[in-house]
């Protein structure tokens, strides 16, 4: 895995805005503000001779997508100081500054134990290392080898606790609700357990729930949690439709066909400039 | 020897009374008692193990006004449950990532003790894991009730969990244009 390179597509974005974690769990989190841009990749290793178009066997393995959380503001200081002096943020820069920095805000990746990417993670240091950080990518860029590996933990701070809020709050008066047969027991949640449950449904098949009653008719578009079925044509209009206040905690993809490569124009004309594939 | 002996009897008293004070006793609606152990109440429980950290856990049984018998039978059922099937090794990993961890699939007994349950069982049981801020419990009966939805139409599920259509047809209507992208293949 080490003398591979890694590839990724944009799968979809959103914005999110989430209250700061607590800072003593999480250093770092002080960079981040109030205000997030969530990119939803998947990743890939193919073998350095690989051929994006070529037959099966040589199809790179698909891995686990995961969730990036970056910070704008941060985005931009890193993109003026490190190596995009005069371009605006493209979307490929901005994955090219995710590769670097990624380590930071990793939010969740899901679907594997052991993230597969670990000897990348290594590019992620700590600021006020941004030369050897630079120079690490370079020398990737240009060889495609990997770096020293550094421990895990210290590329990737684990995420901050959740905030726990008493739930006492939302449950006075929670017996008053009747037991009789034929009673409405779903609609008697939260809405917060309710979209607990929408979460688990098909992100697409959570959307079309809008349709059973007044009171679900927006509970999709602050979800805390999405599945994915890939391949899902409406990942993007589900992201984008999302309540831009709600943050996305969770994001799970499931496989449900053998997924087939197929990149993009755009995502053939980045490998072709930046992974040196035909 | 005989102070050492002495000393062996103490420490082993010391060690009964431990032990008694390793359970929590918790005290439904309708003034029930059940034990639980406090180790899988504090790990499985962020309210419980609030409750526990700041003291406020009564020993002659804990009042959880909001949670009837039958609930909470099943909520201790759980943690008991839950206690046995897990290693050492992956409770303590566990513990660690109690909050972030993203959702696991649920496991065999899992499935098991949630199909048993009524419709109203489960239900009880979601607003008092809800309420006890019991995090992988209210994963499970969620994944439950979402596999009770899955690939129903709005018809069906409105039947399923006795939900009243309020909707009118204007509404109803504009809820599809809207949305037309999820209801309609091009």
């Amino acid at each position: 895995m080490h003398n591979r390179r890694l590839s990724y597509h944009v799968v979809g974005a959103c914005w999110s805005r989430r209250p700061s974690p607590p800072s003593y769990a999480n250093p770092l989190s002080s960079f981040f503000s109030s205000a997030s841009f969530f990119l939803v990749f998947r990743w890939s290793f193919p073998t350095k001779n690989d051929s994006l178009s070529s037959s099966d066997s040589a199809r790179p393995t698909p891995l686990p997508f995961i969730m990036v959380e970056i910070n704008w503001f941060e985005l931009r200081i890193a993109a003026r100081r490190l190596y995009y002096p005069t371009r605006s943020l493209s979307w490929f820069s901005i994955c090219d500054l995710v590769e670097l920095h990624y380590g930071y805000p990793v939010y969740r990746w899901l679907g594997s134990s052991s993230p597969p990417y670990r000897s990348f993670t290594s590019l992620a240091l700590p600021d006020g290392r941004t030369k050897k950080v630079a120079a690490i990518h370079r020398r990737y860029k240009e060889r495609g080898t990997s770096v020293k590996q550094l421990p895990l933990s210290y590329a990737i701070p684990s995420s901050p606790p959740a905030i726990v809020l008493p739930a006492c709050q939302l449950f006075d008066g929670m017996l008053q609700r009747s037991h009789a047969g034929g009673v409405d027991w779903i609609s008697a949640l939260p809405d917060a357990v309710l979209q607990h449950v929408l979460g688990f449904l098909p992100a697409d098949e959570a959307v079309r729930m809008s349709i059973v009653a007044s009171r679900w008719r927006h509970l999709w578009s602050s979800l805390g949690r999405l599945r994915i079925v890939w391949p899902d044509r409406w990942i993007n209009r589900v992201l984008l439709g999302r309540d831009p206040a709600c943050a996305l905690d969770e994001v799970e993809f499931v496989d449900e066909a053998a997924v087939t490569y197929v990149p993009t124009m755009q995502e053939q004309d980045y490998h072709r400039r930046y992974d040196g594939i035909p | 020897m005989e102070v050492d002996k002495g000393k062996g009897e103490a420490e082993e008293t010391r060690k009964v009374a431990e032990a008694d004070r390793d359970t929590v006793t918790l005290k439904s609606s309708d003034g029930k008692l059940f034990e639980v152990s406090k180790e899988a109440a504090a790990r499985l429980s962020t309210v419980l193990a609030g409750m526990i950290a700041g003291g406020s856990i009564d020993d002659n049984g804990t009042d959880l006004k909001q949670i009837g018998s039958e609930a909470l039978e099943n909520v201790v059922d759980y943690c008991n449950k839950h206690a046995n099937s897990i290693p050492s090794a992956a409770l303590i990993s566990s513990s660690i990532s109690f909050n972030t961890a993203p959702f696991k699939e649920p496991e065999e007994w899992e499935r098991k003790f949630v199909d048993r349950l009524s419709h109203d069982a489960l239900f009880d049981l979601v607003e008092a894991a809800n309420f006890l801020g019991m995090e992988r419990l209210l994963d499970v009966t969620c994944h439950k009730i979402s596999e009770m939805m899955k690939g129903k139409s709005p018809d069906q599920i409105r039947e399923v969990f006795n939900i009243k259509n309020d909707y009118t047809k204007e509404e109803l209507e504009e809820i599809r244009q809207e949305l037309a992208w999820a209801f309609y293949d091009d």
